[in-house]
């Protein structure tokens, strides 16, 4: 057998030459090619990032124990250096905790990260002496994690209506922020309505928008033929 | 006889712990196509059988707090099925347990190493006494131990586990600079699968048109890839931004240097045209790299380039270096002149011969390397009898580059047969 296009000799039974994929002509009833490999694929283990992760952990305790070492020098306490160290162990969380893992678990760092958000502003709250963390503080971080959380979500989401699903969620995020003006109300006594309205509308309209395009197939085939990337 | 059951890395060697990454890892394959299929379990028998006889091949990668090493591992390796494609990624901790494989799948005996333990001739000497042992387990026939079949139960010699860059090394280190060459592109396939398409050609009739070109295999496949490669050149880049058409053609140093090594001891030189002086026939191209070959491998050339990888390695500020700045050092050097002077490689076995008794349980020799970090296609010849593989290897999906190179073939009258892993 050949390829009418190569002009290269194929494998007695092959379905199509290698080169060209050329459909290659094999008389009925014949078998087809035994393959010089089996269907056997390698399991690959996604490795770990340990050298970056090490050098990190190294470089992250060495700038904690500078600042601690600078700060029971000068004042004979812990003083500022607190805050220098806690902000270091919750990037730390953020972006190093993760490496020592093959197989990070998105959603679940994610809630970990913000509880460390959390118990990090919670710590200067409770330095400087404020009394914002449970009426503003806590329920801004909860509310950015729930949003962080269904953007992962959305992002994997798979099936129908995602462009419906994303107008909801964009309307949401407006919504959201409107709450966050009212806790800063509620905490910092300021008038309700400075801004949070421009960001409901400006989120609402783009959400209505998409809910729109996702209603409106020709709309969404001129839109992605005009805006495809 | 050797005392102590760790190596040195030989100078060649250093670079390759050096430069892998998480996804990719410098590896070759050598695989015997025998006449009956493969029973595994005197594959294993025989494998167990060479274990004392190549004391540098049964080792796993250490890391010492200056260098890496070579340690000799327990056990030999356990044979397994082959994968769906050649040279699957060998990750570090697979390394750090034993830097060879062995496989087998239907008559196909195949061995894939990690390139810091040995080159495609010392791997060949391997396999040729695997197969011997293999065949004598089997059939309980004599071989005997001549053509590069070494006898299992002898003691290693020391030749063969010397560092021969060493002795090997010139006074005058030669400069690496170097013009870049022409780069390859494709479409990635993500899963890091490996397409292999394989062209079978009898050797008397490629031989014959390499001739007519009066020029060796080697320089004649170059000259026929170099002329695939100018053609998508000018394909894919506009007239006046064309840059050099090159090979990287690694040299078996053991021809040009009296040694009896098993570890590396080959060095690569980049020849090809540059199609900004003009239009280059196939006669043409297939001159200018026989020519260049005779200007570049030669003993004092070669002495040279070695000494070049040599000196940095015995420079007493560098010894003392730690491991990560030797790799950190080495990763620099390999990014701005390992893979930007070729297109891609073109490693030539040659002739392989075996003694006459095992003649009839062999069909054919291939000899595959992988892709490199970033060249996506790699190929490699190796002949048997009157059976010449080309081995084309790649992790991109297009296949224009071997379709020309195969057509080219047939037109010049050499009949190819294309087998490929694609299912």
């Amino acid at each position: 057998m050949y390829c009418v296009n190569c002009g290269v000799k194929l494998p007695d039974g092959a379905d199509k030459c290698p080169l060209c994929g050329t459909k290659a002509w094999r008389p009925e009833g014949a078998e087809t090619a035994e393959s010089t490999f089996p269907q056997n694929y390698p399991i690959q283990r996604k490795a770990a990032h340990y050298t970056a992760a090490g050098f990190l952990t190294v470089l992250a305790i060495a700038v904690c124990l500078s600042a601690l070492i600078a700060c029971l020098q000068t004042y004979g306490s812990i003083a500022w250096s607190g805050i220098v160290m806690l902000g270091i162990a919750l990037g730390y969380l953020v972006a190093v905790v993760p490496l020592w893992f093959s197989k990070p678990r998105l959603t679940l760092f994610l809630i970990l990260d913000f509880a460390g958000t959390c118990g990090y502003l919670l710590y200067i709250c409770s330095y400087v002496g404020g009394h914002w963390f449970l009426s503003f503080a806590f329920p801004c971080t909860l509310i950015a994690c729930l949003l962080c959380i269904l953007t992962v979500y959305l992002y994997r989401y798979r099936g129908k209506g995602k462009l419906l699903l994303t107008g909801l969620f964009v309307i949401l995020i407006g919504g959201c922020l409107m709450l966050v003006e009212f806790f800063q109300h509620i905490t910092f006594h300021v008038p309700m309505f400075q801004w949070s309205l421009y960001c409901v509308s400006a989120f609402g309209l783009v959400g209505l928008f998409l809910i729109l395009a996702s209603l409106i197939r020709p709309l969404r085939a001129y839109l992605s033929k005009k805006f495809f990337i | 006889m050797i005392t102590k059951n760790w190596l040195e890395l030989d100078n060649a060697a250093q670079i390759f712990p050096a430069i892998r990454r998480a996804n990719w890892v410098n590896t070759f394959r050598v695989s015997v196509n025998l006449t009956d299929p493969v029973d595994p379990v005197c594959l294993q028998q025989a494998v167990n059988d060479l274990k004392d006889r190549f004391p540098s091949l049964y080792v796993k990668l250490g890391s010492g707090l200056f260098w890496y090493f070579l340690e000799q591992t327990a056990a030999p390796p356990t044979v397994q099925q082959d994968y769906a494609y050649p040279l699957t990624h060998m990750s570090a901790r697979e390394q750090a347990k034993c830097c060879f494989r062995v496989f087998y799948y239907r008559n196909r005996i195949a061995v894939e190493f990690f390139h810091a333990l040995t080159d495609g001739s010392g791997a060949m000497v391997y396999l040729k006494t695997l197969t011997a042992q293999y065949l004598r387990r089997k059939y309980g026939i004599f071989i005997p131990n001549e053509k590069g079949v070494l006898n299992p139960v002898d003691l290693p010699r020391a030749g063969e586990l010397e560092d021969a860059f060493l002795d090997a090394a010139g006074d005058f280190p030669a400069s690496r600079k170097e013009e870049d060459a022409f780069r390859l592109r494709g479409t990635r396939e993500p899963s890091g699968f490996n397409h292999l398409l394989t062209g079978v050609l009898p050797t008397d009739l490629l031989v014959r048109a390499a001739k007519k070109f009066n020029v060796t295999v080697t320089a004649f496949l170059s000259g026929v890839l170099i002329e695939s490669i100018l053609a998508i050149q000018k394909q894919s880049v506009p007239d006046g931004r064309e840059k050099p058409v090159k090979i990287t053609i690694p040299v078996n140093l053991r021809n040009l240097f009296p040694s009896e090594t098993l570890r590396n001891f080959a060095l690569v030189v980049n020849l090809g045209v540059d199609p900004r002086l003009g239009d280059y026939s196939l006669q043409e191209i297939c001159t200018e790299v026989k020519n260049q070959m005779q200007v570049e491998i030669t003993p004092k050339k070669m002495a040279s380039r070695i000494a070049s990888n040599v000196r940095p390695q015995q420079a007493a500020a560098l010894r003392a270096a730690p491991r990560f700045i030797k790799t950190f050092a080495m990763r620099m050097v390999y990014s701005s002149v390992g893979e930007s002077k070729g297109c891609l490689n073109l490693s030539n076995l040659g002739q392989i011969k075996t003694p006459a008794e095992m003649e009839p349980y062999i069909d054919r020799f291939d000899f595959i390397i992988g892709v490199q970090y970033t060249y996506p296609n790699n190929c490699s010849v190796a002949s048997y009898k009157n059976t010449t593989c080309i081995n084309f290897i790649r992790n991109i999906r297009e296949t224009d580059l071997e379709q020309r190179f195969f057509s080219r073939l047939v037109e010049l009258g050499i009949p190819v047969k294309v087998e490929s892993n694609d299912s």
